[in-house]
């Protein structure tokens, strides 16, 4: 959390993403909150007693829980690639 | 494995598998199931992408009619993003018949490895039988 927190204040500051060691920077802080996105709603689902069988299955099952609005599905959707 | 005894009725030669014309309707097609294991089998279970029902159709029938079996006898299961990923990743890891794009392949086999791991990481299986227990 500190890290995306410290992603937060980076973006802020301005980015210049012609500069490669900034763009891979912001890369890898983009995927490092994809996953922890992903890995929560995975944990989540199974913690409400909800068997997934892939990435997608885990976000559909939050929002039949009413955990994720059509928006929030949408956009959950969106960061694994389906 | 030269042939395979489908439905107790039909012999099915793996060449013969091999050389349909794949490529006029899927980019990928792999055997799997205990076919794939060399069989006797209930049936031919043959993984493909995702496609319109006009392409299924046809290559169902064209399938059935070139191996001289009935269509029942045969199992075109559809892989895809949303295709659960014990599924994709049993029929993915059978015999390839026909592969033209294998970055495909790859992107849905890997997206499940990744599942696969991840699930084992992060303890699904314990935390939803913990749950269930409770």
């Amino acid at each position: 959390l500190l890290k995306l927190t410290e992603l937060g204040q980076e973006v802020s500051k301005g980015f210049d993403l012609n500069d490669m060691g900034q763009l891979m920077k912001f890369l890898h802080a983009l995927q490092l909150q994809a996953q922890a996105l992903i890995y929560m709603a995975q944990r989540a689902a199974a913690l409400m007693g909800e068997p997934t069988h892939s990435y997608a299955e885990a976000g559909a099952a939050l929002a039949r829980r009413g955990v994720f609005s059509p928006e929030d599905l949408r956009l959950y959707r969106a960061v694994v690639g389906v | 494995m030269a042939e395979i005894l489908v439905g107790r009725c039909y012999r099915v030669s793996l060449e013969k598998l091999r050389q349909f014309p794949w490529g006029r309707y899927v980019k990928f097609a792999f055997l799997f199931g205990s076919a794939a294991a060399g069989g006797p089998a209930e049936d031919v279970d043959i993984a493909i992408p995702r496609t319109d029902l006009e392409t299924y159709s046809e290559l169902l029938a064209e399938l059935a009619l070139w191996l001289g079996v009935r269509e029942d006898y045969i199992d075109l299961v559809e892989v895809g993003p949303e295709t659960s990923c014990p599924l994709a990743l049993e029929a993915l890891r059978g015999v390839p018949l026909y592969v033209e794009d294998w970055d495909l392949v790859f992107r849905l086999f890997n997206i499940c490895q990744d599942w696969e791991i991840d699930a084992r990481k992060l303890q699904l299986h314990e935390t939803l039988v913990a749950r269930w227990r409770a």
